[in-house]
């Protein structure tokens, strides 16, 4: 159990050749997700296309179909562990995940409506993301009123407001006709199916992880408890609303894309903790690239293992990540006794 | 120069009131003993005075001015606090705790450099915690984790030290050898210590000046010689108290 020890960086180099190593695997991953499909493309034809785009079927299906929709995927997979790894410190908890507050049921209750009556497609997103930004706004206001920040009275005003829309979800799907169910069902485990592919995606992600990686030495203060941080030299009041705005931008962004997606921002960064240790600044990329690629695979299974019939991805996603956590937490545990 | 003042503290929690009016002050070269019964306000007052907690009434000074004028990050440069105990919820290792203290001395974003890496060996070398580099931290014992901070606060390198109950969970040796080494390390850089204690004999052998927090309207200062003695002690705790001489020192031990 040496080798998961060692994985462990000590300098700079090492931060580095971890991040490298990483993106390496991640574009293997993609590749592979482009040749997976009801089309079998085998993957030199693949490469060849990616290089050089000739017009030919195979082509366009790469290129107009399953590109944008394994970029989509890896952008929602690294926003969903992205915002998992900050709320995990926002709240000083490690069963915090990006959906713990109630914006995935915002999202839901809202975008539900939309399937309910009747539009589709681009409505439907619309409505998840009002529904996230409702949300986010609800607890703000009411965990905040009237005092400072406090991580406790966050969680629990989130988590009840999220029970909240949990009735109001069970309330749609109880009077909703047979034929809206399906979509509904679908959107409530996650799927990448109805999502659009836009650069603002790969924008948010970036500029997320941006800003966060410059605060990320404080991220490993506050990690440690507020007034450890605070003595420490952190300002934890407007650290903590910093991780709020990003970690609720990220996981609208990725519900409104995908639905709610579970498992991905929970998970990645405590298997990445279990891998790499707890330094934010090399947590946070490694989150992004192993959710990302762990969403992009498990969107290539989805498309394919019941093929023509897609499975919602979130399914795959809990599948796959469930048996590699419990093993890695296990291997882990066994190093130290 | 006046490392630390406070004037007129106030503080009260809801209807309790803790102390009203309390002045304390500390200047270089000083180690200030708290002595004071459970629930006087000896680690509220330590809070305050390192501003994580504002007073309703009253104003601390910082090198002479006033403490809401300093950024977090330039305070933690001056004032460095050990916590009574310690939380954890993630898992991090021996010296990535210990990278913490390096916080207010280093940029926004940047890697340990080795200048970095061998202020924190050098710390972990004093409280013997150098095999332990990369062990998870809560696999350490209670005394490990308060050498373990107490290499944080040499590695943040402040003038003030606010000590709360400092000697916790160490043995016999580490209690001595800790407090030797702190104030061997706050008298390098001219600094002040101020602590809270409930051994009056720890106090009397590394304070020079003692702050006994009899009640919240309450509070006796000076120099150790003139302010521990016995009717002070019992005054304090409310408890019949025994001193016996050794040699020079006087050893004071309840009834």
């Amino acid at each position: 159990m040496q080798i998961v020890r060692s994985l462990v960086p000590t300098s700079s180099s090492g931060f580095l050749a971890i991040i490298v190593v990483a993106v390496i695997v991640a574009a293997f991953i993609c590749v592979i997700a482009l040749s997976m499909g009801s089309t079998n493309i085998p993957i030199l034809d693949l490469i060849n296309i990616l290089l050089n785009g000739d017009g030919s079927l195979a082509s366009r299906i790469i290129l107009e179909i399953r590109l944008p929709r394994v970029l989509t995927g890896f952008c929602v997979g690294g926003m969903l562990a992205l915002a998992g790894c900050l709320m995990q410190v926002l709240l000083r908890n490690p069963l915090a995940e990006p959906y713990i507050l109630g914006i995935s049921g915002g999202a839901a209750v809202f975008s539900l409506s939309a399937i309910l009556i009747g539009v589709s497609g681009y409505w439907v997103n619309l409505g998840a993301f009002t529904g996230a930004i409702i949300s986010i706004l609800l607890v703000f206001l009411l965990s905040r009123a009237g005092g400072e920040w406090n991580s406790l009275r966050t969680l629990l005003t989130g988590v009840v407001l999220a029970a909240g829309w949990g009735a109001i979800i069970s309330f749609l799907l109880a009077i909703s006709p047979s034929d809206r169910l399906h979509g509904m069902l679908f959107w409530l485990m996650g799927d990448l199916s109805f999502a659009e592919y836009s650069s603002w995606n790969i924008i948010v992600l970036i500029v997320s992880l941006a800003a966060c990686m410059l605060i990320a030495r404080a991220l490993n203060l506050l990690a440690t408890g507020k007034k450890n941080a605070l003595a420490l030299g952190v300002s934890v009041t407007s650290l903590n609303y910093f991780i709020y705005f990003f970690a609720s931008i990220l996981t609208a962004a990725a519900v409104m894309q995908a639905g709610s997606i579970g498992f991905i921002g929970l998970v990645i960064p405590h298997l990445v903790r279990l891998l790499f240790g707890s330094d934010h600044r090399l947590l946070l990329p490694v989150s992004v690239i192993f959710g990302g690629s762990l969403l992009v695979f498990a969107d290539g299974l989805a498309r394919t293992v019941m093929a023509p019939q897609q499975l919602p991805v979130g399914i795959l996603t809990a599948m796959m990540g469930v048996p590699l956590f419990l093993l890695l937490l296990r291997t882990s545990y066994v190093k130290k006794s | 120069m006046s490392l630390l003042q406070a004037n007129n503290l106030t503080v009260s929690i809801g209807q309790r009131s803790i102390f009203n009016e309390l002045g304390v002050s500390l200047n270089s070269g000083e180690c200030l003993g708290i002595l004071g019964a459970n629930g006087v306000g000896k680690t509220r007052l330590l809070h305050v005075l390192a501003g994580l907690q504002t007073p309703q009434e009253g104003e601390v000074f910082v090198q002479d001015n006033p403490l809401s004028n300093y950024t977090r990050k330039n305070l933690a440069k001056i004032i460095g606090i050990l916590f009574q105990d310690s939380t954890d919820s993630f898992p991090i290792t021996v010296l990535e705790s210990v990278m913490t203290g390096r916080y207010p001395h280093l940029p926004f974003l940047s890697m340990d450099s080795d200048e970095d890496i061998s202020i924190c060996m050098d710390a972990l070398n004093h409280v013997s915690l150098t095999d332990m580099i990369n062990h998870q931290i809560h696999t350490l014992s209670g005394g490990e984790r308060r050498r373990l901070a107490l290499a944080t606060l040499i590695v943040q390198r402040p003038a003030v030290w606010l000590l709360d109950e400092p000697t916790n969970h160490l043995d016999l040796h580490y209690q001595i050898s800790m407090l030797e080494l702190i104030v061997n390390k706050v008298a390098e850089i001219k600094g002040g210590i101020m602590m809270v204690l409930h051994d009056v004999n720890v106090l009397t052998r590394f304070c020079s000046h003692a702050f006994l927090m009899i009640n919240p309207d309450k509070q006796i200062y000076g120099e150790v010689a003139d302010v521990i003695n016995i009717n002070n002690l019992e005054a304090l705790y409310n408890h019949p108290i025994q001193c016996i001489k050794d040699g020079d020192r006087l050893v004071y031990f309840p009834a």
